[in-house]
């Protein structure tokens, strides 16, 4: 059963439970798709494994009560309400009232040139193990690798006693990885990209893929860092990375409600240099985190979380927006179904400055650029953080060198850095490629970026 | 009911072989903030996993595509053969070397994985983990609860291959997450545990909070470390992810891939003047988040050793990867199972030395074995006393750091981990101030 068709019996469901509850929605989200893989020893064709199912939510006046289930076919649908009805009752005091927004019913389609589903698998197969051959003969230092490529196509539906949103979403992602080894060295690039669209988004190129390798190369030979802290550029995969794990899990209010996150006694002061402006959108044209209504039902739009080098808003999920008498904005989301709801980011990212990348370069006595971000790790309530990157290229009066180092890990107390920063480039490019989790779990897509930025950090 | 997706996959004659697993799961989950529940949720599935496996000749040379397929209970025949009529054609492209399901074998060892007073009584449970969690917080000085979240997930499958395994488990798990704060005002911090369990008395909530509230106001005094070499013992939730690099490089997939720089038979690390590594897989651990009779390709998993007094002596290999490399099998590393040494904390604990428990993150490259973390909690023993301290990182490359490294006689087991409670790493690079 496709979910549109659940729209009746949903809204009838909700107006049964709010006889009772003060409050009632209901999720749907059907995932699916396909992956394919193309490498040096094998491949694969993979079917995404789908996760169809439902979730009502009612609050009783204190809490929120949810019951998910994988089925969602009309009977099953109905004992889940009776069962919500019989073991829950409304609380003695209603503490928590909750809006549930503006009437709205509106179904939301991304565009698609070439619908991924509709493509021939053996087709793209072929596509991905040619690239895979180009990839190959860019250099005898790979022992092994991969070009994948593939597509997620997510339908959800939202609805409470105003809204009955819909929406479908589909992610086209590719991307190659490799592992070069010379003698006893050995080292892993790659470059994995993830947007909104279809078919038509393919982002594959020789171009590409020998600058990937050719910095791969050079990384086999380098030493470690000597521990200390620089001047540094950061790329704006690095950037993003920063915006993203540094400061971006801050702002989520959930955290400022549980007292996690040193944010929240921040509003409305400055928490980075004035040239400094961050944002967070999922209406951000084709990024991977982009969406058109979060899963409590709020419409997309941008939200400002540094203006000016000021922490102006925080990223906030229904429950924290209420509770904290903050503005809701269209951050509440699931990993699906089966899962809860929090504060979530979308599309994180700093905007433009002035700079030239060459003046940055130029403006440095001695410093790193810094890039391939791996991974990084949030502290909304220290504001410390970790950084990970693959990429240190030494950079020695006004001038890049030849002198490489890997890994890198960047530490230090955020505010630190963010007011740190000097220099902030002309163009934002936007990294989608990776997942966010909450913590170690509660994973979703997102997308970060920024521009080139020039600030002190400490790198080991 | 499962005979039905049996038959249906025999209607297909390009399948090969299959395996089903069917699996029940209920999760009872209950979120707090402060002294007050958030939000509480119970979440239940009844899905059929599915792997079809298609065989074709090529050039002479026989071949195997296989395809996965997940479907809730529910479905219809024909909404079932739509799906595994998807996955014939996928497997039919993704074609790889050949190589068999494992055939049907038995064993009488115990697979514990299923605390059985949970399983039976989980909404009690709950109620009573909430219980724990308060009156844990409650014992401790200085220290509040700012968030928690209790999830028990219990499920019973069946999994059933085309080679005749069919085996009935049942599993428990307890995946707990509780933040503590201490101190006031813009002096606050915070202390933070993940721990995933089957058995609550493994998880042993009062201990483990009390363990967590100890680093929370300790946080409060912590300084940034001085920069240099130094001797460094990882304890706690360090080690959760310590050994990842020799697994990833004891892996049949690692040796087939060319990416391992292990070579069976040889040292895994030369020149040692420490302990020697013997690092075993088993199965059979009781509570291991690893504990399983059998592999996705139906093979009977049991214990058996990978490094042994620091020499690499069996490629972990699945059915795939045993067969391309004409080893063995005995399936992928399951629960990590380290010797200890003959050391007590106090023999490793030496002036100068860090103690460290909990990173950021922790886990080394499988591929590189480089690592870094963040310091989150630790302190540094300087004439004989503990100067707490948090921030700046530990970095190095686990090819030379595991020249010289000490494992102690206590053991600890949490996860999928038993081992040496403490693993002392000498001269590591510290960056801080």
């Amino acid at each position: 059963m496709e979910i549109r068709e659940l729209k009746p019996i949903l809204k009838s469901s909700i107006l049964e439970l709010e006889k009772i509850f003060p409050y009632a929605s209901a999720f749907v989200g059907d995932l699916d798709g396909r992956n394919i893989y193309a490498g040096k020893f094998d491949k694969s064709v993979t079917l995404v494994q789908p996760e169809k199912g439902v979730t009502f939510t009612i609050h009783d006046g204190e809490k929120f009560i949810e019951r998910s289930i994988d089925k969602v076919d009309a009977n099953s649908l109905k004992e889940v309400v009776s069962e919500l009805i019989a073991n829950n009752k409304p609380a003695d005091k209603i503490i928590t009232e909750i809006d549930p927004g503006e009437e709205i019913e509106k179904d939301f389609f991304i565009e698609m040139e070439k619908d991924p589903q509709s493509l021939e698998l053996k087709d793209l197969l072929a596509t991905a193990e040619e690239w895979k051959e180009k990839l190959i003969r860019i250099s005898d230092k790979i022992i092994n690798c991969g070009v994948t490529m593939g597509s997620q196509r997510v339908k959800e539906l939202f609805v409470n006693r105003n809204k009955t949103l819909y929406q479908e979403i589909n992610r086209w992602n590719n991307g190659f990885y490799a592992i070069l080894k010379d003698g006893d060295l050995t080292n892993q690039v790659w470059d994995m990209r993830s947007k909104l669209g279809g078919y038509e988004i393919l982002d594959l190129s020789e171009e590409n893929m020998k600058k990937v390798i050719s910095d791969g190369e050079k990384l086999l030979n380098a030493d470690r860092i000597k521990p200390g802290t620089y001047d540094c550029i950061f790329s704006p995969a690095m950037s993003g990375m920063f915006a993203h794990e540094a400061f971006g899990h801050g702002t989520e209010t959930d955290m400022y409600l549980k007292n996690r996150a040193k944010g929240k006694e921040y509003m409305g002061k400055q928490v980075a240099a004035k040239m400094v402006n961050m944002i967070d959108s999922p209406a951000y044209p084709g990024e991977a985190g982009s969406y058109f209504f979060d899963n409590e039902g709020q419409l997309a739009a941008d939200t400002q979380i540094i203006k000016d080098g000021i922490l102006v808003s925080g990223l906030t999920d229904m429950n924290s927006a209420i509770q904290l008498k903050y503005k809701r904005t269209p951050n509440g989301r699931r990993q699906n179904y089966a899962h809860k709801t929090y504060a979530r980011m979308t599309n994180t990212y700093f905007t433009e400055g002035n700079d030239e990348f060459e003046d940055m370069i130029k403006s440095i006595e001695y410093g790193f650029l810094v890039d391939y971000p791996t991974n990084g790790m949030e502290d909304p309530k220290g504001w410390g953080i970790q950084l990970e990157a693959i990429y240190a290229r030494e950079i020695k009066d006004g001038k890049l060198t030849d002198n490489y180092f890997t890994p890198v890990i960047v530490t230090g107390y955020v505010p630190d850095l963010l007011n740190s920063i000097t220099m902030i480039g002309k163009t934002v490019k936007m990294f989608g490629g990776g997942m966010c989790g909450k913590g170690h779990k509660e994973w979703v897509k997102v997308s970060d970026g920024g521009p080139y930025m020039k600030l002190k950090a400490r790198l080991a | 009911m499962d005979n039905r997706i049996i038959e249906i996959i025999k209607s297909f004659s390009e399948v090969s072989d299959w395996s089903i697993n069917r699996s029940e799961i209920r999760n009872n989950e209950i979120y707090l903030i402060q002294d007050k529940t958030e939000s509480e949720r119970i979440v239940t599935s009844d899905t059929y996993s599915v792997v079809l496996y298609v065989d074709k000749e090529i050039n002479g040379k026989m071949m195997r595509g296989m395809a996965y397929q997940t479907f809730s209970s529910d479905l219809g025949d024909i909404e079932v053969k739509k799906l595994l009529s998807d996955a014939v054609f996928a497997a039919s492209l993704g074609l790889n070397p050949h190589y068999n399901l494992d055939s049907k074998e038995d064993n009488d060892t115990e697979y514990l994985a299923c605390d059985m007073g949970l399983y039976d009584n989980t909404e009690n449970a709950v109620t009573e983990i909430k219980e724990q969690i308060f009156t844990a917080i409650e014992n401790e000085e200085d220290v509040k609860l700012a968030s928690a979240e209790v999830f028990i997930t219990c499920s019973s499958s069946r999994f059933i291959t085309s080679r005749g395994v069919d085996s009935l488990n049942k599993k428990t798990r307890i995946m707990l997450e509780v933040v503590m704060l201490a101190g006031e005002g813009v002096n606050e911090v915070e202390s933070s545990v993940i721990r995933n369990e089957r058995y609550l008395d493994i998880l042993d909530i009062p201990n483990l909070l009390k363990e967590y509230a100890a680093h929370a106001r300790n946080s409060l005094v912590a300084e940034l470390p001085n920069s240099g070499k130094y001797d460094v013992i990882f304890t706690g939730e360090a080690l959760e992810n310590f050994f990842d690099y020799y697994i990833s490089q004891c892996l049949g997939s690692s040796a087939y891939y060319k990416s391992s720089r292990f070579k069976l038979g040889k040292e895994v690390v030369s020149d040692v003047k420490g302990d020697r590594i013997t690092l075993t897989s088993d199965p059979s651990l009781k509570g291991g988040l690893r504990t399983g009779k059998y592999d996705s390709y139906g093979t009977l998993l049991e214990k058996y050793v990978i490094i042994e007094d620091g020499v690499f002596k069996n490629i972990s290999a699945n059915m795939q990867y045993g067969t391309y490399l004409n080893i063995p099998v005995k399936g992928n590393c399951t629960n990590t199972i380290v010797a200890n040494g003959n050391r007590s904390l106090d023999e490793l604990l030496t002036e100068n030395t860090f103690v460290l428990s909990r990173f950021s993150t922790f886990s080394p490259n499988g591929v590189t074995g480089a690592f870094s973390g963040e310091i989150r909690s630790g302190y540094k023993l300087v004439n004989g006393k503990k100067h707490q301290v948090k921030g700046g990182s530990v970095t190095g490359l686990m090819d030379s750091a595991m020249k010289e490294v000490y494992f102690s006689k206590e053991m600890v087991q949490f996860g999928n981990y038993y081992g040496p409670k403490y693993i002392k790493v000498c001269r590591l690079d510290i960056a801080g101030n």
